[in-house]
């Protein structure tokens, strides 16, 4: 603080706002005895004191089993904090625990620390707990309220075997009763869950879920489990030792169990995707066979090979027109030969009443005056035989 | 419990699981035609395990005896 600054009264007043409201002023156990109760709109107002002192309380929306009243002894669970309006400050109040409970209490503290000490409440011991149990098994009293709301919980998200295990939660052997019921219920192959708990109740009623036994079997459970004592604002050591802490035995049921119309839906919603998937996949091969079809060769596959047969056919007629008209041309040209060959026979022209003539010494042909001398035998050809004749004379043109 | 691979024997949350793990698989969308085809109809038939155990779900309780 500086002592050469004038500070405001707004000023200081924060300044010991931060003095004080500190981790070490908070979630403190304070005993005293109530005075001076007050309520106003739903919140409770009173002082705390003991011979020495006195310390002023506020509990806002408070919910608890039972009502303050004047003279109580109480232990009250809190924070100190400045209400700087005011010029005090006080205890904002968690939760009140009544009575002459201060040995109790005690106990309580002594065994938490014990406990935590050795690692009991560790939370790398949580088990995670089962999402959908067969069967559950519940230790409580077979006539409180605790198995009513565990069962009508379960019965209505998701119905499963119960199996209650009866004890005792309170007086004299309850602690042992749960213990064994924890421990039964164990050696039993079909239990995947337990619930451990009861309704609300005073301090000392919640106690048996306060013991060591009962802590100890908690944690050596094999099957998981779940807490389940009084009210929101009750802690006991069953809590921290369990693998989930239900605020109340109802809220036990919505923890081990899930809601079965939610599941229900899910597996539908599985199912929709499945088929959406499957669905998508099956039109993407479809339409790449599709494409593969509409193909010639597939949508019209006798076509092709009818193609083939026509080509074949025709190659092969004009093969054979190839071949005719080649032969054709061949008769032709024989023919044409044949017929000059016909018109060019020099016996032919005899036909016509003309006549060859040859030396018949010879047979050379005679068809100049100078081929043949006067005297000479000449053979004429005529066109039904020959004559031979003796030259008698020759006169040259 | 020994009996996971009967359909019947199998317990809702192996069911549930495998399940989750089919659809997971699916919407990867790695697999081929047949693999889907095969991994779809196993899914659908653990959707109906599923929904059938779901629906025969009934509550019941019992009362542990001799134990005390």
């Amino acid at each position: 603080m500086l002592k050469n600054k004038i500070y405001s009264v707004w000023e200081i007043s924060e300044q010991i706002k931060k003095a004080i409201e500190k981790e070490e002023f908070c979630n403190l156990w304070i005993e005293g005895e109530i005075s001076n109760f007050r309520e106003a709109i739903g919140n409770y107002f009173f002082d705390l004191k003991d011979e020495k002192a006195i310390i002023k309380c506020v509990m806002f929306s408070p919910s608890l089993p039972f009502t303050p009243k004047n003279g109580m002894k109480v232990i009250i669970k809190g924070d100190i904090r400045v209400y700087e309006k005011r010029g005090y400050y006080q205890v904002y109040v968690q939760d009140i625990k009544v009575g002459g409970i201060g040995e109790l209490f005690m106990k309580f503290i002594e065994l938490k620390e014990k406990l935590q000490k050795e690692g009991i409440f560790d939370e790398k011991f949580k088990r995670p707990l089962p999402k959908t149990p067969s069967k559950i098994g519940v230790v409580t009293s077979p006539n409180g309220s605790a198995i009513k709301d565990i069962q009508k919980v379960i019965s209505r998200r998701f119905p499963v075997t119960i199996v209650l295990a009866p004890v005792r939660v309170q007086g004299e052997g309850s602690a042992e009763e749960i213990e064994r019921a924890i421990k039964a219920l164990n050696s039993r192959k079909d239990i995947e869950l337990i619930i451990v708990g009861r309704g609300g109740g005073s301090w000392e009623d919640l106690w048996a879920f306060n013991d060591e036994r009962v802590a100890r079997a908690i944690f050596e459970s094999r099957i998981p489990v779940i807490s389940a004592v009084g009210h929101e604002t009750d802690f006991t050591i069953a809590d921290f030792v369990a693998d989930r802490r239900a605020p109340t035995p109802s809220a036990a049921g919505e923890i081990a169990v899930p809601d079965r119309e939610e599941m229900i839906k899910m597996i539908e919603n599985y199912a929709m995707r499945m088929i959406k998937i499957a669905r998508g996949k099956i039109d993407f091969y479809r339409e790449i066979s599709e494409r593969i079809m509409k193909r010639r060769a597939f949508s019209y596959p006798f076509e092709i090979i009818y193609d083939k047969i026509e080509c074949y056919k025709k190659g092969c007629e004009n093969l054979n027109k190839a071949i005719d008209k080649f032969l054709e041309d061949k008769k032709t040209k024989i023919r044409f030969i044949e017929e000059n060959l016909r018109a060019m026979n020099p016996y032919k022209v005899l036909e016509r009443g003309y006549s060859i003539c040859f030396r018949l010494r010879d047979n050379k042909l005679f068809s100049s005056v100078d081929d043949a001398e006067v005297g000479e035998n000449i053979k004429i050809v005529v066109k039904d035989g020959e004559a031979i004749c003796r030259m008698k004379e020759k006169k040259k043109k | 419990m020994q009996n996971e691979g009967k359909e019947e024997e199998m317990k809702f949350e192996t069911a549930l699981e495998k399940l989750e793990e089919i659809v997971e698989e699916l919407e990867k969308g790695e697999l081929p035609l047949e693999e889907t085809i095969k991994k779809f109809e196993e899914g659908i038939m653990l959707c109906r395990i599923c929904k059938e155990k779901l629906e025969r779900a009934e509550a019941k309780i019992e009362e542990l005896t001799d134990w005390l």
